[in-house]
């Protein structure tokens, strides 16, 4: 037994390793498709060979490639939307209501059994512990032309705010700064972001899952210290609305 | 472009390829711009030309843009997910090549890449690449050289034992013991 278990893993660290060939590979190819205990030690040596991988200098690839991909994967997907746009306190700028419609259409879209399935994924993928019972919320902000720039994770049990920019970014002198609109209220400075790396904030505001819940978080350029305002001054670039993570 | 890495990487591109799965083609380029130079390099380091290896990662991105729903975790973290589908298919590629056009597209690389010693660059690495660096480096220089080459180029058990010069059976007995002795170095099951 011992022994047949071990010329599983043999098999199964060749097949990931890619040092099988012609009949012999396509054998355990198949193995692969019909032996899930197989399937499961060829994936784990897949994920443990993956580092060597990240040995190696990554190569730019030319622009033609990402159209090209754009052109093979067919006619941009329409998002779906949500019409109205949440209460705005009144009060604040009101001039900026069309403005931050904008912000906020496009953000309803996300279901509750989405969020299930991100938190299983973080759940069993990754070493965080046990979730369960706790309050957290992920958001990923994009631009209105730029793709998914910065991960953020709301922690209300430990009152904090991770961001994490997913892309190198050049903002010149500006300070991008973090934004909570949610409750119907008027934007509320979460800090200040680091466009280098991540970033850990303490969350000094009290914030209620409700309001959390069916929230967008939103990234505006501000001068050095931040909005002197209290409210965006400068351009909000990035924008993504909140994940339950329960 | 430069891209960051993180030791929590992984729920980052979870994240991206629930994204990808739901039709939302900004995920799908940020998953592009974060993975993309790092699979050319895997996939130009197997087939060894820069066309067919972009060729290679246009369908790669395809193939992920079409299977993101199917994406799971028991099919291991994101990025091994990604680069064993650009891995299998820059082998299969490769494999299929002609003899003339490899013996051509070899002795154009040569001068780049030697050909026994794999450079590693373990920098910005996570934990998990930390972990195989140190049982990399716990195994005897030949067999470590020969699962690295098997990795990163893609060679075949005939391959390597034309490359390091070693008998057939060496190579297949000094890959399981090497192997085995990671897994074990590795303590994950």
């Amino acid at each position: 037994m011992a022994e047949e278990l071990r010329d599983m893993e043999d098999l199964a660290a060749n097949l990931a390793l890619g040092t099988l060939q012609g009949e012999e590979r396509e054998a355990a190819v198949f193995r692969q498709m019909t032996d899930p205990a197989f399937a499961r030690a060829v994936t784990r040596w897949s994920e443990r060979l993956t580092p060597l991988g990240a040995t190696l200098a990554p190569v730019e690839p030319d622009p033609a490639v990402w159209r090209r991909i754009e052109a093979a994967i067919g006619p941009r997907k329409v998002v779906p939307t949500v019409p109205t746009a949440p209460p705005v306190a009144s009060g604040w700028a009101s001039g900026q209501v069309g403005f931050w419609r904008w912000l906020t259409a496009g953000t309803g879209l996300v279901a509750a059994g989405l969020a299930l399935f991100l938190a299983s994924v973080i759940l069993t993928g990754a070493p965080t512990g046990d979730l369960t019972g706790e309050r957290r919320y992920v958001a990923t902000l994009s631009g209105a032309e730029s793709p998914a720039s910065w991960m953020v994770q709301v922690d209300l049990d430990r009152s904090q705010v991770s961001a994490r920019p997913l892309v190198a970014q050049s903002l010149g002198e500006a300070v991008p700064e973090l934004w909570v609109i949610a409750g119907g209220e008027a934007p509320r400075s979460l800090g200040l972001l680091d466009a280098g790396g991540a970033r850990v904030l303490p969350l000094s505001l009290a914030l209620a899952e409700d309001e959390l819940r069916g929230g967008v978080l939103a990234i505006s350029l501000e001068p050095e210290g931040g909005s002197p305002t209290g409210q965006p001054t400068g351009p909000v670039v990035f924008q993504g609305a909140l994940l339950a993570l329960d | 472009m430069e891209t960051l890495q993180y030791t929590d990487e992984r729920e980052d591109l979870a994240a991206l390829l629930l994204g990808t799965a739901r039709g939302r083609q900004a995920d799908f380029a940020a998953l592009y711009r974060t993975t993309g130079p790092r699979l050319l390099a895997v996939i130009l380091r197997i087939v060894r030309r820069r066309d067919l290896a972009e060729d290679i990662l246009q369908e790669v991105f395809v193939r992920i843009w079409r299977e993101a729903g199917g994406y799971q975790a028991d099919k291991g973290s994101p990025m091994a997910w990604m680069t064993t589908i650009a891995r299998n298919r820059a082998i299969d590629s490769w494999r299929r090549a002609d003899r003339q056009r490899r013996n051509q597209a070899a002795q154009e690389a040569q001068a780049e890449i030697d050909e026994t010693v794999v450079p590693m660059n373990w920098d910005g690495a996570g934990d998990e690449a930390r972990a195989l660096q140190h049982c990399l480096g716990a195994l005897d220089e030949p067999q470590r050289n020969a699962v690295v080459l098997a990795y990163v180029e893609g060679l075949t058990h005939q391959e390597l034992s034309d490359r390091l010069s070693c008998p057939l059976g060496t190579i297949k007995s000094w890959l399981r013991r090497s192997l085995w002795r990671l897994k074990e170095c590795l303590g994950d099951g």
